[in-house]
């Protein structure tokens, strides 16, 4: 029998599981709780009868001391009294409310002007993978030169230090001056969110590398751009890999800036629109959308890393390596059929050239 | 240097005819200072020797006698502060193909498989993909891992791993195999193992390799020539020539020349007394003390 609490000692997998699942049924445990039990919190009255009241309306929700001051006074009054049942606040509607707006708020059709939620989100998630395709495009090249280079690092780097310690949404009414009211201002907005820590976080992950990688290198033969392009690249792969996962993560938090600055788009815009009518069973679903999308996102490339870097951490099972060579061929082909081509032809280069030179040599 | 009348003939040949060799790598009165706040250090002084073609010589001292230095000068990834290194005539300016090195920490690159990792120096040469590879294949052949060429790094032992890491020091062809303490990080078993499997690498293969070890055993059993040095500060006690036929073998280890050797070198190294342990101060922890007879 194995403890549950031992030092770093891994459990075994049926209770890893088991947990894993806890993880997500005691906060909805928590959240049932509070939400139909009547006695644990319910704040409010929602009211059901107004009984002698003049003031009190069917289906008003109201603190429970005011409601229950207005009893005394009309039990004083020799009126009858007004009733309702515990309630909590409209921010915090019940699991069953939310669940049924996850449902509706993909099938209802949009207030006149608003978009669909999937076209709100299909939107947010464009912004994301432009802004992070930007800040990807030139931080990952200038960080791994920074980590490489002192000559980069110096130059560059206190720079970026500067800069990153000015939050991203201040520069978001400058952006708008810039880049007008639509996409672009968001974009660029993810874009300083992530890009200044980009430069930092890959500049150190580079430093990281193996140093005698390097000269073990060196005394095979490598020179300076070699070392880069064939040791240091390759090297920090999986770090920086996983760099730019964490680093996802963060676009996800300034995307909900970026879409309230000019012309408000996206799964921010449907949030606060729905927090503006009150539907606080849509802006939950907004959330909880949200947060499945990160968590399935991000296991999708944590799984992707494994088999893409299986020399590094932990091995991906034989399973997930078949089906990653079955779900990448039609992208791998082109790659390989090209690199079939060239060592095919190239050899055959090289074989004919040498023929035609030890034919010259026979007729000298 | 001096001093082969004791040997027996075949020997004294052995050594004439070796140093009728061409030399390879001359260092003359070597110098390297590491400057420090606390006022310079010296880490090597005076150290001049001369390494023929195909010799395997060991370099051998105590610790901090500078000797991973002094293999990283010749590999060239430290500069020297004095003297003079050359390599076939030419001094050495910086790490290159020439002079190969296995170090004790694998340095595998755990990212291509077995047999990119020894295709990487013919693949820097400028050889095409094909060519490379055949060439890696046959190094891999050499030591005897042809079965794992598709293997990655972390899927083999470290006994292994060492294996490819000489084949790919090998595969440029270098004119020096520079092993710092390659097999220091291996259990016995397996490092008795790969001294044999290196002394047979040695013979098959054209080239000169200088050995860095602690191990007197493995510097008496591999080298023709042991440099020895003395620490604080690094400089050459005395260069030992080995008096041992080749090809050696584990038997070697019981030849009465190989101990005569090994004794000699002990001695070098920890002074005539070096048997003698200093004795811990006799303080009782446990009222029986007979029970351990």
């Amino acid at each position: 029998m194995t403890r549950w609490f031992a030092v770093r000692r891994e459990l075994p997998l049926g209770r890893q599981l088991a947990l894993m699942v806890m993880a997500f049924v005691l906060p909805v445990v928590a959240w049932s709780l509070v939400s139909y039990v009547p006695w644990i919190w319910h704040p409010q009255i929602l009211v059901t009868d107004t009984g002698g009241s003049t003031w009190l309306r069917v289906d008003q929700q109201i603190d429970r001391t005011p409601f229950q001051a207005e009893n005394i006074r009309l039990a004083a009054a020799g009126k009858n009294p007004a009733r309702g049942d515990p309630a909590n606040p409209i921010f915090l509607p019940a699991p069953h409310e939310v669940a049924t707006a996850l449902v509706t708020a993909y099938s209802t059709p949009p207030r006149r002007g608003d978009k669909w939620l999937h076209e709100a989100l299909w939107h947010s998630i464009t912004i994301i993978a432009r802004g992070f395709f930007w800040a990807a495009l030139i931080g990952v090249p200038l960080g791994i030169l920074c980590g490489t280079y002192g000559f980069f690092a110096r130059l560059v780097e206190p720079f970026i230090d500067f800069v990153r310690y000015m939050p991203a949404p201040a520069f978001g009414a400058l952006m708008v001056a810039i880049f007008g009211i639509y996409d672009a201002p968001k974009i660029a907005i993810i874009f300083i969110g992530t890009f200044f820590q980009m430069v930092l976080v890959i500049a150190n992950t580079t430093r990281r590398i193996d140093g005698s990688l390097l000269e073990a290198a060196q005394t095979l033969g490598a020179g300076d751009r070699q070392l880069l392009t064939r040791v240091v690249v390759p090297g920090i792969m999986p770090n920086l890999y996983s760099d730019l996962r964490v680093l996802l993560g963060w676009a996800w938090t300034y995307l909900i800036i970026a879409e309230l600055i000019g012309a408000s788009s996206g799964i921010s815009y449907f949030i606060n629109q729905q927090g503006k009518y009150r539907a606080y069973d849509n802006v939950f679903a907004g959330i909880i959308t949200i947060g499945i999308i990160g968590l399935v996102s991000d296991q999708i490339l944590a799984w992707l890393g494994r088999v893409v870097f299986p020399w590094h951490g932990t091995p991906p099972s034989r399973a997930s390596t078949i089906c990653f060579r079955v779900l990448s061929w039609p992208v791998r082909a082109p790659w390989i059929f090209l690199t079939w081509v060239t060592s095919g032809r190239m050899d055959a280069m090289t074989v004919a050239a040498e023929g035609r030179l030890q034919g010259q040599e026979k007729q000298s | 240097m001096s001093g082969r009348s004791h040997m027996d003939p075949a020997m004294q040949e052995r050594f004439a005819r070796i140093d009728a060799r061409p030399v390879v790598l001359e260092v003359k009165n070597l110098g390297k200072i590491f400057p420090s706040p606390g006022g310079d250090v010296v880490a090597l002084q005076n150290i001049s020797f001369s390494v023929r073609r195909r010799e395997f010589i060991t370099i051998i001292g105590p610790s901090g006698c500078g000797k991973s230095t002094l293999a990283r000068i010749i590999a060239g990834l430290e500069p020297h502060s004095s003297g003079e290194m050359l390599l076939d005539g030419r001094p050495v300016t910086g790490p290159d193909r020439d002079r190969g090195m296995v170090f004790q920490g694998y340095t595998l690159f755990p990212w291509l498989s077995v047999v990119r990792n020894v295709m990487f120096g013919p693949s820097l040469a400028g050889h095409t993909n094909a060519a490379a590879e055949s060439e890696a294949r046959q190094w891999l052949e050499v030591v005897g891992l042809s079965a794992f060429a598709d293997a990655y790094p972390h899927q083999l032992s470290g006994g292994m791993k060492q294996r490819v890491a000489i084949a790919r020091a090998l595969a440029n062809r270098p004119r020096i195999l520079l092993m710092d303490e390659p097999f220091g990080a291996l259990d016995a078993q397996t490092r008795v193992a790969l001294q044999q499997h290196l002394l047979q690498i040695w013979m098959n293969v054209n080239v000169t390799v200088i050995f860095i070890t602690h191990d007197l055993d493995e510097a008496a059993l591999l080298a023709d020539r042991v440099i020895v040095l003395a620490a604080r500060p690094g400089r050459i006690q005395e260069i030992v020539e080995v008096p041992l036929p080749i090809p050696r073998g584990p038997q070697t280890l019981h030849d009465p020349l190989f101990l005569a050797t090994r004794r000699h070198l002990e001695e070098l190294i920890h002074g005539p007394a070096a048997t003698a342990v200093e004795p811990l101060p006799v303080t009782r922890m446990t009222p029986v003390g007979d029970d351990v007879w």
